[in-house]
């Protein structure tokens, strides 16, 4: 948490009471679930430090329950519906991280249809919910954001971009795999194969594609994770671009690799599970990792099934990004302003990135294959 | 009276769509001036207070309400889980549903968030069991309640599936491998549960029907299990777990025989920790059939049962109970399917 504090926080409240984040807003909002004494000392540190909601009370979502209790919907807005959504392994375990905390804090997710239909967005602008958390970048949720801001619903956005109005939490993206791509050269790696998760932009394509000038590639995530093996030093000897993340893609993209006439000495794979995909299809041909090729992955998810590997790639904690806006957007909606919030991402140091086999022209291994 | 909505209701009342709702008929947990504001409003615009139970479909709230039978963590780490979901979702999301997510009725807030809950109808992902003290929370309020899945003796569900017989046909295909020292993983899901090797391996005393039904199908091939762990959730971290307690055993079991794929998975790293060969030196099952791409080339000796399809039953029927109907509940054939996880006794 940054030391600067221009305004008191509910953050600032809950330190100074002893409690946590949850129980602060909880008592704020005169919860009988907080213990009168912990409420009184609650309200004692906000009174001293001069801590003012920043939103008035949001429309109510709910009447008062029978237990004496207001639950607290939080609305989970994406540009697809909850069935898509639920087909990415990383968005699962952001979503996760998300349902957990806000069960934790007796709050409740509602998955909005996507807003690509007026009829949904009708519903958006119906549906009981206290904030709202928007999983894709504002802006391509044109509609849905209109709403949002019609009823001043506090928001926290998982995909923020530089100028939009909704605080986020955001991944410093670049740094990661810039981190992961010096582990590369100081092995004495001097160029990857990159196999990219797709460009976006409507269209789906699949197989080795020229290496693409930076205005061709609409998605954030492949044109950054590009830039920063540009930016490294590192050289791009080919690009395949996937229709997906998923293994069988992985698998697909890796077939097509051992059918060059060379071998690659480095796989860069811009998702784990396209790198886990890669990898089966290299140990089909026994083609040793990293002795032969190395491969490396982006996302840090738990993949125990590739064991004995370890997949080396940039850890990205989805399941701590959706722990992240749950905690924003709940105390957005006790009324602290929401700040964006950036995570840096670690390398994870695992067993399939070596040094670059030695023999670069005419290796065994690449020519039994070719 | 034509034109007079709920919505107006509430609104000149000042309380929330659902409030309206609740004061207009039973009230529960509102007070007695709230109460009275709310049937004065519908009284001034001459609003039909609906007579049953079910809130009419104009006023529908257009959420639907999902019941998770386990933590978030652990019900979105089982594949089948998520294929239910997907397939439950990919049929609401077209009719136009939000989806809202609710605890398990152990879970922490269930209580709140199920007297909270601004839904038309709520889907729980557990089995049918007897008694749910929070459905009666759910059937107070006029919210329907469609329970996933049913033995085919059990309460009304939307889905009723046989799990005795596909795993007597499972098991006569393990014991006809001349597998002798069989261990099962069975699984309880829910807030705490401990995980470990349980003494009363009796199917009677299951507590899950499901498992029940399986451990009774293991029974009935005539098979005694050489050790019975009990998982907490079906996840590949619980399989490893319980692969690494019950592959220590000295003797060693020569099968596992697994309530999930989850589970299996599981235990074959388990098995590759210990430089156990599969299926040379010991043979996994699971159940479910679900994908599991990384477990290549190995696939799962199971029993298939579609969860998209699971999913997009439950659906349907809660969409037939909504349209007032009083729908059969659908019944879904399993079936043993083998993979290469199973070989003869080493």
């Amino acid at each position: 948490m940054p030391a600067r504090a221009p305004r008191a926080r509910l953050a600032h409240v809950a330190d100074r009471a002893g409690v946590s984040l949850a129980t602060a807003s909880l008592a704020l909002r005169r919860s009988p679930r907080v213990a009168e004494g912990t409420r009184i000392r609650i309200e004692a540190a906000a009174r001293a430090l001069g801590y003012q909601p920043l939103h008035a009370p949001q429309r109510r979502a709910t009447p008062r329950a029978p237990h004496g209790e207001t639950a607290i919907h939080v609305g989970v807005v994406a540009a697809v519906g909850l069935e898509e959504l639920l087909t990415d392994p990383f968005q699962v375990t952001v979503m996760t991280g998300l349902l957990d905390t806000l069960e934790q804090a007796h709050a409740t997710a509602t998955f909005l249809p996507p807003p690509d239909l007026s009829r949904n967005v009708a519903l958006l602008a119906s549906a009981p919910m206290d904030g709202v958390v928007l999983v894709h970048s504002p802006a391509a949720l044109g509609a849905a954001l209109a709403v949002v801001e019609r009823r001043a619903l506090p928001a926290i956005s998982l995909e923020p971009r530089p100028g939009d109005t909704v605080p986020g939490v955001m991944w410093l993206d670049f740094d990661g795999m810039r981190h992961l791509v010096s582990r590369m050269i100081a092995l004495g790696h001097s160029e990857a194969l990159v196999v990219t998760l797709p460009f976006g932009g409507g269209r789906r394509r699949r197989g080795f594609v020229p290496i693409p000038a930076q205005a061709d590639v609409p998605s954030q995530a492949v044109r950054q994770r590009l830039e920063a093996i540009h930016e490294a030093g590192l050289g791009v000897s080919a690009v395949y671009e996937t229709e997906a993340s998923s293994v069988a893609e992985g698998e697909r993209a890796g077939e097509a690799i051992v059918m060059l006439a060379e071998l690659p000495t480095l796989i860069a794979c811009q998702s784990d599970v396209l790198a886990a995909g890669v990898l089966s299809a290299l140990e089909r041909r026994d083609i040793r990792v990293p002795q032969d090729v190395s491969v490396t992955g982006f996302d840090g998810l738990e993949l125990p099934l590739i064991a004995p590997h370890v997949l080396t790639s940039v850890l990205q904690d989805g399941y701590e990004k959706g722990r992240r806006a749950a905690h924003h957007i709940l105390a957005a909606i006790a009324g602290e302003g929401p700040e964006p919030s950036a995570m840096k991402l670690a390398v994870r140091d695992g067993t399939t990135l070596g040094p670059p086999r030695a023999v670069p022209d005419g290796a065994p291994s690449a020519e039994s294959h070719s | 009276m034509t034109g007079v909505r709920l919505r107006d209701v509430a609104e000149r009342a000042g309380v929330s769509i659902s409030a309206a709702s609740i004061c207009l008929r039973h009230g529960d947990g509102f007070a007695a001036e709230t109460i009275a504001r709310v049937r004065a409003a519908a009284d001034q615009l001459g609003y039909a207070v609906p007579s049953g139970v079910r809130v009419p479909k104009a006023e529908r709230v257009g959420v639907a309400g999902v019941v998770l039978h386990d933590t978030p963590v652990n019900a979105l780490s089982c594949a089948h889980t998520l294929e239910i979901l997907r397939g439950l979702a990919g049929e609401l999301t077209p009719m136009g549903f939000g989806i809202e997510v609710l605890p398990a009725e152990q879970g922490p807030g269930a209580a709140c968030a199920y007297d909270n809950a601004a839904v038309d109808i709520v889907f729980y992902l557990s089995l049918a069991e007897p008694a749910h003290a929070t459905s009666e929370a759910l059937r107070m309020r006029g919210i329907p309640t469609v329970h996933l899945q049913s033995t085919l003796d059990g309460p009304i569900a939307a889905v009723r599936t046989d799990d005795v017989t596909p795993m007597r046909e499972l098991m006569s295909h393990v014991v006809g491998l001349g597998h002798e020292r069989i261990a099962v993983l069975t699984q309880r899901s829910g807030y705490n549960v401990r995980a470990g090797l349980v003494a009363d391996a009796r199917w009677e005393s299951a507590q899950a029907l499901y498992a029940r039904d399986r451990l009774r199908g293991i029974a009935e091939a005539g098979v005694t299990p050489f050790a019975v762990y009990e998982a907490r959730a079906s996840t590949i971290g619980e399989g490893l777990a319980a692969g690494r307690v019950l592959l220590d055993l000295h003797p060693r079991p020569t099968a596992v025989v697994c309530l999930s794929d989850m589970l299996a998975a599981g235990v074959m790293v388990a098995a590759r920790e210990r430089s156990i060969r599969v299926p040379e030196d010991l043979s996994v099952t699971g159940w479910d059939g679900v994908d599991l791409p990384t477990l290549a080339p190995h696939r799962l000796t199971t029993v298939l049962q579609s969860g998209t399809q699971k999913g997009m039953l439950l659906a349907a029927f809660g969409a037939a109970v909504l349209a007032g109907r009083a729908p059969t509940p659908f019944r879904v054939p399993q079936y043993v399917l083998l993979g290469t996880t199973t070989g003869p006794v080493p």
